[in-house]
């Protein structure tokens, strides 16, 4: 449905240019839940609002059902507006304080001009889809609690009938005990409504939980994808092991005996990234030869592809 | 109210019946309502919960930082024997007692190079010895190095994970004997968190300081704790050692929150969520704070307080299920 | 010691009855409570309504007019019949501060206006747009800013002639500068606000997006801005006046009365302090209306 090439974005700053997004290419199939992961800065959030077309992309071509969205203007893009939508991570700045949830919920139909009449009963039932009453439509955003606003985002996204949804870090600003309504909300959803989503996060073990596959970013790159399952049991990239290491594990036993295997240094600036392999000044493999490969993911078996090719 | 039976000279910190309120224009937030605990020299006291449930809340109180709005009282506050008043924590304060948080700029000068902030702090507390060999040794052993040439820095020149250890460095400059780490971690990448994770173990292993780690993460907490306080609402739901609480849980909030985690080997089986909204502090129920969303909750956990039941001496968990189990 | 009825679980109707509704609040009533609560802030929005009081109903009311002279008590000093005394004319003081109240308010509430205007459409646009657009429309803005009211005044005073009207306009060029400023840097940073991004993503329009997400946004800090700029508009108007550059006689500012009082001061203080007090109080009244009402928008600010 999705298919993203060499996607390219980088932010010109006073300090020099920031290569955020620098070649990203992934697929998102129908009803799927593609995982992006990756530590801050990763540019997982730019790549997926390039996706989206609220960046304009630098290089790379972006299809959406058949369609080359890539460079189209404003007004071409409305009607796929309608079937790309987004939620966010914060809770509290995702939703315009002036408004009510109602209004919050209704602009998507004004913008897409859905039949005045059917607003009100469309606002209802997104409301009760998403778990809220709809005496509560009246209501402003400070009246919710943090979980109650991410439902209000997500009845926003639903309201534009979208095919897929960029799930921007949805739970990560959310107490735990409500991370899992909220994600089994999701689930709900991509069965009823045959989504796909393209779910950011940095909680490694949720996105193990809620993908089919898993994308990780390494300083602008994607390193590796696998199936979720295949990824987490057997990952190749030698920052994906490093990354899969440190996840704490809510067990002591299983946390006590497991190996975390540290990463050296730190993170180089996105301004000036290191050529050739991006991990190369942090990879315990790296060989001279890093310096100037030209990396390409590379199928390992089992729909496994890494950008490594000494694994 | 929690009663400690053994009492034991190790103990370092012992906190009796506090209890915090906020004034605020909506009216009077209760955010503590009756939290004991102890605490013993070397121990790792990890404190869990969600917003709003007091752990950091707690620590504010005790170190004398809940500010103008904020009203303390407690039966017993006592820190290595003397009591925490006004001025007594005041002199502690950065030097028995450091704290660090979730943001590091919080405690960072950006003016200031960084070695002149630690050489500060060892001033302000009369550091007996050489002052900068003691800096160049706390930089080093939190990892930033060279230290002689990174001391004349400022923090801006520091990556995220960086500035952390440097708060860490300028909080146990001093050689405090409890660090209190209000989500130390949170805002940090996994691999940045595991890092920082066992610098903090390896100066608790040198120094034999006693810490309490607040955090969210339940994951964190298996790894770092010795014992465990779950709080809900203020309160003190279920207390116990590392173990008893991940492997035994018994109060029904522990319970869920344990069954709301992803399982790391299952295969893509439903999540059981706990149902319902975090407590409205301004109207707090009058029994135990997490009745609206027990699956269990029965009459009178609406107008009274649980009872604790206490199943070993460090197995505590505060719900009226136990009290009807045993009638 | 407890009964199986203290065991009995809820029933759905108990567990809903302990939820507690609060009622709903819109975000400006939500402002006003914590205003209300501000004990400054209310002192000032008391003195500022009692002076708009007197200037509007004062002169009805008075047995004097403010150009009335009557050189029996000329120079008197405040007593029962004349409460501020009396000028070197004989005309009635008070009566003539509550005049004075009259056109020193309007300057300040009209000017300020004409720079809310100005200011949010110009700084709006500018801090929307961004880009080349915005460095452009901030250097002029820059240039405006830099040249000092003063030569705007004595241009004017050549090509409009001295009063009322040239004060107003003079105030109202180079006061919305600043307005622009800040609403500017308001909409730069509401722009990547994600409620913004969310609409942007639906695909709202450009208008629709800046006046349905960030220009209602923006109304608190403009609102404080223009708290703040109406008593500098009073005071720019006071200092106009003192030089000789405000209205003419017998119109009465607060400036032109102080500065009429200055040539006695030594032998008639009171002609002085009476207009001098009421600037200072309006301008003290302006700034605690402003400072509440900034703590008041932001409630994290206070405590």
């Amino acid at each position: 449905m999705l298919e993203v090439t060499n996607l390219t974005k980088y932010f010109d700053t006073d300090s020099g240019r920031v290569h955020s997004c620098d070649g990203v290419s992934l697929t998102v199939d129908n009803g799927e839940t593609l995982g992006l992961v990756g530590e801050s800065g990763c540019g997982k959030t730019t790549a997926g609002r390039t996706m989206i077309r609220l960046y304009e992309p630098d290089d790379g071509k972006i299809i959406f059902n058949g369609h080359d969205i890539t460079h189209m203007k404003q007004s071409e893009l409305l009607p796929f507006r309608k079937k790309m939508q987004m939620i966010f991570q914060d809770p509290y700045a995702s939703l315009n304080p002036r408004m009510t949830a109602g209004d919050i919920i209704r602009e998507p139909m004004i913008i897409h001009r859905l039949p005045k009449d059917e607003h009100d009963d469309r606002v209802n039932h997104l409301l009760k889809l998403v778990g809220l009453n709809s005496e509560q439509s009246g209501r402003y955003p400070h009246e919710f609690s943090g979980g109650q606003r991410q439902r209000i985002g997500i009845a926003r996204a639903l309201a534009a009938e979208p095919e897929i949804i960029i799930c921007d870090e949805p739970i990560s600003a959310l107490d735990v005990s409500i991370q899992a309504q909220i994600v089994n909300m999701l689930e709900d959803l991509q069965k009823s409504l045959g989504l796909a989503y393209i779910f950011i996060a940095h909680d490694l073990s949720m996105v193990r939980h809620i993908s089919t596959r898993v994308a990780v970013m390494y300083l602008g790159t994607i390193v590796e994808i696998a199936e979720s399952s295949e990824l987490y049991t057997n990952p190749l990239h030698p920052y994906t092991v490093s990354l899969l290491s440190s996840i704490p594990v809510p067990d002591p036993e299983i946390s006590a005996a497991r190996k975390i295997i540290p990463l050296q240094g730190e993170i180089p600036s996105a301004i000036n990234p290191p050529s050739g392999c991006r991990f190369r000044t942090r990879c315990k493999l790296a060989k001279p030869e890093c310096s100037f490969l030209k990396l390409e993911l590379i199928e390992k078996g089992n729909n496994h592809l890494c950008s490594c090719p000494f694994i | 109210m929690i009663k400690v039976i053994n009492m034991n000279n190790d103990e370092i910190l012992r906190v009796e019946n506090l209890h915090t309120s906020f004034f605020t224009s909506a009216g009077e937030v209760k955010a503590l309502n009756g939290v004991s605990f102890s605490l013993k020299r070397g121990e790792v006291l990890g404190i869990a919960g969600e917003s709003g449930s007091g752990k950091s809340t707690a620590m504010l109180s005790i170190m004398g930082l809940t500010g103008e709005a904020g009203r303390v009282s407690a039966d017993k506050l006592e820190f290595m024997g003397k009591t925490l008043d006004a001025e007594n924590i005041k002199s502690m304060r950065g030097k028995d007692i450091a704290m660090i948080f979730q943001d590091p700029m919080t405690s960072l000068n950006p003016v200031l190079s960084v070695g002149y902030q630690l050489k500060e702090a060892l001033k302000r507390h009369h550091w007996e010895g050489s002052i900068r060999d003691r800096v160049i040794d706390i930089m080093a052993k939190v990892g930033i190095v060279p230290a002689e040439e990174r001391m004349k820095q400022y923090p801006h020149q520091f990556s995220g994970g960086q500035r952390q250890r440097l708060m860490i460095a300028m909080s146990v400059i001093c050689s405090p004997v409890l660090l209190i780490a209000d989500e130390p971690t949170t805002a940090l990448d996994v691999t940045v968190q595991a890092q920082i994770l066992k610098l903090l173990r390896e100066i608790r292993e040198y120094s034999g300081m006693s810490m309490i780690l607040i955090t969210h993460d339940l994951g964190v907490i298996a790894g770092e704790a010795d014992r465990v306080i779950i709080m809900y609402g203020g309160e003190i739901m279920e207390e116990g050692t590392v173990q008893e609480i991940f492997k035994n849980p018994k109060h029904p909030y522990t319970l869920g929150l344990m069954k709301s985690l992803p399982k790391p080997d299952s295969k893509r089986e439903r999540l059981i969520p706990i149902e319902g909204q975090p407590p409205d502090l301004l109207n707090p129920p009058e029994g135990c704070p997490f009745v609206k969303r027990c699956q269990n909750a029965m009459k009178i956990c609406l107008h009274k307080k649980p009872e604790v039941s206490v199943l070993s001496d460090t197995h505590k968990y505060s719900c009226w299920l136990e009290v009807k189990n045993n009638a | 010691m407890y009964n199986s009825e203290d065991f009995r679980p809820l029933t759905p109707e108990e567990r809903a009855s302990s939820e507690i509704q609060r009622p709903s609040k819109t975000y400006w009533a939500d402002v006003w409570s914590r205003l209300k609560a501000d004990k400054l802030a209310m002192l000032g929005l008391f003195i500022i309504t009692v002076i708009i009081l007197f200037a509007v109903f004062a002169p009805v009311f008075s047995r004097y007019e403010y150009d009335e002279m009557d050189f029996n008590f000329s120079n008197d000093p405040p007593s029962f019949t004349h409460w501020f005394g009396c000028d070197m004319f004989g005309r009635d003081l008070f009566i003539r501060v509550m005049y004075g109240a009259r056109i020193s308010l309007a300057v300040g509430f009209i000017a300020s206006f004409i720079s809310l205007f100005i200011g949010v459409i110009y700084g709006g646009i500018s801090g929307f747009i961004g880009g080349r657009c915005d460095n452009i429309m901030m250097r002029i803005v820059d240039v405006i800013y830099s040249v000092p009211a003063m030569i705007y005044v004595i241009l004017l005073m050549v090509v409009v002639g001295p009063g009322l009207k040239s004060i107003f306009i003079t105030l109202g060029i180079s006061y919305w500068a600043p307005m622009a400023r800040m609403v500017r840097a308001e909409v730069m940073r509401l722009k990547n606000e994600e409620f913004v991004i969310a609409a942007m993503i639906t695909g709202a329009s450009p208008s629709r997006i800046l006046f349905r997400h960030i220009i209602p946004n923006s109304m608190g800090a403009v609102l404080v801005t223009l708290t703040f700029s109406v008593p500098g508009a009073i005071f720019t108007e006071a200092f106009l006046s003192f030089v000789g550059l405000g209205v003419s006689a017998p119109m009465a500012s607060w400036g032109v009365l102080s500065s009429d009082a200055t040539e006695a001061l030594a032998i008639y203080p009171w002609q002085l302090f009476f207009p001098a007090a009421a600037i200072s109080i309006t301008i003290l009244a302006f700034n605690f209306v402003g400072d509440g009402l900034r703590d008041a928008l932001d409630p994290k600010l206070g405590k």
